[in-house]
């Protein structure tokens, strides 16, 4: 493909995006080829694949949607993408070996896993100055804030243990031990929980926001696969149908489990090692990315089925979505 | 267990970590460590939740193949400091705090003796870096009765056979599962026809043997067998004598697809390779290796772990010292998520369904409950990369079968 014609496929894809109101824009980071794959939600055709700095990992979006956050763990930055321009404008500077991030919901603070330090830092976005860093467990990960942004709770991996902390204090809060090596957590829709998936111990921890107790560890059993390859990392919550949708890892499905009673309802079958799950802006498609081979999964949420399966860069790892 | 009366009746061994202590302090200093975390002295005030006793002895020899390799010094100990310091990260959260007794005893001295006076009867909780004989010595110890044993070194089948004790666990592969492992890959290449040469120490007599009874399980030939020529310093053939002995032991008159090697002193068996009289290919301790770790190795966040370990001790990490930071953490599961210190309390936690360690290799290890060896995956390293990870439950479940005698200390309990 030429320069020029790839500069038309973005320059038409770009106007494809804005033209369309639904047409969701996706980023996949790509962490064997260092970079992001974006695709258009509609055709769910490759737009463009941005080059990033080295082992890019964790991927947000900011609220406003201009901007995606990607952490390059090998370059000890994090670039930030114009979703206008499908460029990298900025990067940012979060400490040594960033995984994986999370974002404050005014967008105005940035939550960087330092993996290799056990350190998470705190950075103001749009000045990317460091406000605070905090001493974690080893191997830091997944990051969630809740809604009115009083409380943060970072993942562990090694420690196998969720810190709870207070964002304006920077104080750690309480320490939960989980099952072994935890890497994702989310804070469910009314904040009243926190669901912490553990790769190794394959379960998902369901820990009470206030008394930061466990109250619940969901397991799952697939017939077809040895439980040592039930390995729970991404998660997503769908409010409408009361669903949590909850990727396996080297269990190669994707597990509907109700938001409310916690019973797995099914298992959708996806690619090789599932890694991140993203929703459409209409809670209508699932995007499984799947890292082993390297591609991502499209699951119709109504049907619980796969639609299509698109290939994207080598070992993709996250997923951001753009409207 | 009683720290306290640990602590008391061992003036002369070394307590590093009482985490941690200024001596530690300044090696994490020194080697400008990032992921240590050094407990303030108040801390190190209070009593530790737990003790563990390392006991290892002292080797005169080099394990060094060429020159250029770095002398390294602590091979073993440092895995087990690592493991500390790092389940004091963790235990800082929790309020809980570990402690590392140090016994290396010098060449010659009876290890028995030193064990007894730390000990006085009162159950441990041993991170045994130690060779069979050693081990065996201090497990039948009366004064360590009740103690659990971490066999943090070797891969014995003996131990977890016919001489098996209850109070000992095995971290690392035995030499059964290597070799299954092994077996299984070359058997599954349609490699089926042998040439075994050993070694002379008693693992590398060991690892063939067990190399001998996975072949006849598996339907593989062992063509010839010879020993490889002697390599240690009394040896007085130089090395084109060396090579042209290798050359003339693989000239067999039945052909053979690959040659096993067990040399783990390496200096003979690292010139097997290229000079084989045939063109072959080599596997065993050189050439394909069936290993508990590699510092190459970087799947399952094996690559963040190795990077933590070489910020801790200044150089990569061997096997060994991986088998002692594992054990390490065997112990560290039962205080920290078990909530027991008391030994016999601690192997009961252990054997139960309760039980697991996570230790890089993407699934939960557990301890099958026969034998208390830890069942895991087995990986094949080549040259720099991994050729295979075998499961877990594919090699080794059926111990006794491939004609060696069988451990059984019972089912586990319920827990």
């Amino acid at each position: 493909m030429t320069r020029l014609s790839r500069v038309l496929m973005t320059v038409a894809a770009i106007g494809m995006r804005t033209g369309m109101a639904c047409a969701d824009t996706l980023f996949v980071s790509d962490e064997r080829d260092n970079t992001v794959t974006v695709l258009d939600g509609t055709s769910l055709k490759i737009v463009k694949a941005i080059p990033v700095g080295r082992r890019p990992r964790g991927i947000v979006i900011t609220p406003d949607f201009k901007e995606v956050l990607v952490c390059a763990g090998d370059d000890n930055r994090i670039d930030v993408i114009d979703t206008a321009t499908l460029a990298i404008t900025r990067s940012l500077n979060p400490g040594p070996d960033p995984e994986t991030l999370g974002l404050s919901p005014s967008g105005k603070t940035v939550y960087i896993a330092n993996e290799d330090d056990s350190m998470l830092s705190m950075l103001d976005r749009a000045s990317g100055k460091l406000i605070g860093r905090i001493a974690v467990g080893i191997e830091p990960e997944g990051v969630a804030i809740n809604a009115d942004e009083t409380m943060a709770v970072v993942v562990s991996e090694s420690s196998s243990m969720a810190h709870f902390f207070d964002p304006h204090t920077q104080k750690l809060i309480a320490n939960v031990l989980v099952d072994t090596r935890p890497r994702v957590v989310e804070f469910t829709p009314d904040q009243r929980h926190v669901w912490v998936a553990s790769e190794v111990g394959g379960t998902v921890a369901v820990i009470n926001s206030a008394s930061k107790a466990v109250e619940r560890k969901i397991s799952f059993d697939i017939p077809s696969v040895r439980s040592e390859f039930i390995q729970p990392e991404g998660i997503r919550f769908v409010p409408a149908t009361n669903t949590v949708f909850v990727a396996l890892g080297r269990a190669n499905h994707v597990a509907v489990v109700g938001l409310q009673d916690y019973q797995v309802q099914g298992y959708i079958e996806v690619g090789r090692r599932v890694w991140q799950i993203g929703l459409s802006r209409d809670a209508k498609t699932l995007y499984a990315v799947n890292g082993l081979t390297n591609d991502v999964s499209v699951i119709d949420v109504p049907t619980r089925s796969v639609r299509q399966t698109i290939t994207v860069g080598k070992l993709p790892w996250g997923i951001a979505i753009a409207p | 267990m009683d720290s306290q009366h640990l602590r008391g009746r061992s003036e002369e061994e070394e307590l590093v970590m009482r985490c941690c202590s200024l001596q530690v302090a300044a090696a994490v200093a020194l080697m400008a460590a990032v992921a240590v975390h050094v407990e303030n002295a108040a801390e190190a005030s209070q009593p530790p939740t737990a003790t563990l006793v390392y006991l290892s002895r002292e080797s005169p020899r080099d394990p060094r193949v060429s020159l250029t390799e770095p002398v390294v010094a602590e091979y073993g100990w440092l895995g087990a400091r690592f493991g500390v310091s790092e389940l004091n990260t963790n235990g800082r959260f929790l309020g809980k705090r570990f402690e590392l007794l140090k016994i290396i005893v010098s060449a010659q001295e009876d290890i028995r003796s030193r064990v007894r006076r730390v000990l006085n009867t009162h159950p441990a909780l041993m991170v045994a870096d130690l060779a069979s004989a050693d081990l065996l010595a201090v497990a039948d110890l009366n004064e360590a009765k009740g103690s659990v044993i971490i066999d943090a070194r070797t891969s014995d089948d003996a131990l977890r056979g016919s001489q098996c004790r209850s109070s000992v666990f095995h971290v690392l592969p035995s030499w059964e599962m290597r070799a299954n492992a092994l077996t299984d890959f070359l058997v599954g290449k349609g490699w089926r026809r042998w040439l075994l040469l050993n070694g002379s120490t008693a693992d590398d007599l060991a690892y063939t043997d067990a190399l001998r009874r996975t072949a006849r399980a598996a339907g593989a030939i062992i063509v010839s067998e010879a020993s490889l020529p002697a390599s240690d310093a009394a040896s007085s053939l130089t090395q084109a004598q060396v090579d042209t002995r290798l050359e003339s032991v693989t000239r067999t008159v039945s052909p053979y697809d690959v040659v096993l090697v067990t040399d783990f002193a390496g200096a003979v068996g690292e010139r097997v390779m290229f000079n084989t009289a045939f063109s072959r290919l080599v596997a065993g301790t050189q050439g394909l290796r069936a290993i508990a770790w590699d510092p190459q190795f970087h799947d399952f966040a094996a690559r963040g772990f190795e990077y933590r370990f070489v910020q801790f001790a200044a150089r990569e990490m061997s096997e060994r010292d991986y088998g002692n930071w594992l054990a390490v953490n065997v112990l560290g599961e039962a205080v920290l998520r078990g909530g027991v210190t008391e030994p016999a309390a601690v192997r009961a936690f252990l054997r139960s369904s309760r039980f697991s360690v996570a230790a890089f290799k993407g699934e939960p290890l557990n301890f099958r409950s026969t034998d208390q060896q830890l069942r895991q995956p087995i990986l094949l390293f080549g040259s720099k990369v991994l050729l295979r990870l075998t499961p877990a439950d594919t090699h080794g479940e059926t111990a006794g079968a491939a004609g060696r005698s069988p451990c059984n200390l019972g089912a586990a309990s319920t827990g």
